[in-house]
């Protein structure tokens, strides 16, 4: 059993770090065909079926497209829609764990085997995906991701945004449900600071 | 209903990655915590919550 590691080991922890969170931030279009190939190689490795692939622009896309499948109907009802966030993958929003399996995979003395590299790809190429019996559905990343002080953040939009427009209002790392309800409650908050300024110097 | 396998990134997660043996023999409470308390953590997985939330 490995019950320490060496300073020359430790001194790698920051660049694992550093790579997967630009992994998961990572606002590139989905390579296809190596998000494709990865998750085939899953697929082979759990001796499930080879699948076919369908892609969304977003999550909430590809949410419906999972629920419609899973129903075998187009119809489906947004309780069906919402159970599809339990059963999702999230892709390269995983690269946190996959940053550690990573470093103790390829920096300590332990037996590796392919499925890491296999989870490594996947976490590269692909956003959020479903999983069926012969079919997978798979999403795109984001095209945009605002920060401030490390939380999601933007005043004048999405916070994360998707290419087909949807996405995450949020202030602080707070979610709103539009545009209008968030800048409603900046503004509410100004007019508050604002009052609260009058009446310490009146 | 059509047959929906489980998160299948979790599967790996646990009943692969850490329990086939590939990694038993790392005690994982060496440094785990450098990686599960860093920003590439909390970042991450505050985006996939607040997606989560979202998807409805």
């Amino acid at each position: 059993m490995i019950t320490s590691i060496t300073k020359e080991q430790e001194a790698k922890i920051p660049q694992y770090l550093e790579e997967y969170l630009a992994i998961g931030l990572s606002t590139t279009p989905c390579d296809r065909p190596r998000a494709e190939a990865a998750i085939r190689a899953s697929y082979s490795y759990l001796k499930y079926d080879e699948p076919e692939f369908v892609w969304a622009d977003s999550p909430y896309a590809g949410a419906k497209l999972a629920a419609q499948y899973a129903a075998g109907r187009k119809d489906v009802t947004p309780e069906e829609i919402a159970a599809q966030k339990e059963k999702a993958s999230f892709g390269s929003f995983e690269a946190y764990w996959v940053s550690f399996y990573a470093f103790v995979a390829e920096q300590l003395p332990v037996q590796k085997d392919e499925l890491i590299d296999i989870v490594k790809e996947i976490v590269k190429h692909c956003g959020v995906y479903w999983t069926f019996d012969g079919r997978v559905v798979c999403t795109e990343k984001p095209v945009a991701i605002h920060f401030k002080d490390k939380k999601l953040h933007n005043p004048n939009g999405l916070a994360l945004e998707y290419k087909d427009g949807s996405g995450i209002f949020a202030l602080y790392g707070k979610a709103y449900a539009s545009l209008l309800e968030m800048t409603i409650q900046k503004e509410v908050e100004a007019a508050n600071t604002d009052g609260r300024r009058s009446r310490e110097s009146a | 209903m059509r047959k929906q396998y489980s998160v299948m990134l979790h599967v790996f997660r646990i009943e692969h990655l850490f329990s086939r043996g590939v990694y038993v023999d790392y005690d994982s409470k060496v440094d785990s915590n450098i990686f599960y308390t860093s920003d590439c953590d909390n970042q991450l997985r505050r985006i996939k919550i607040a997606i989560a939330k979202e998807i409805k």
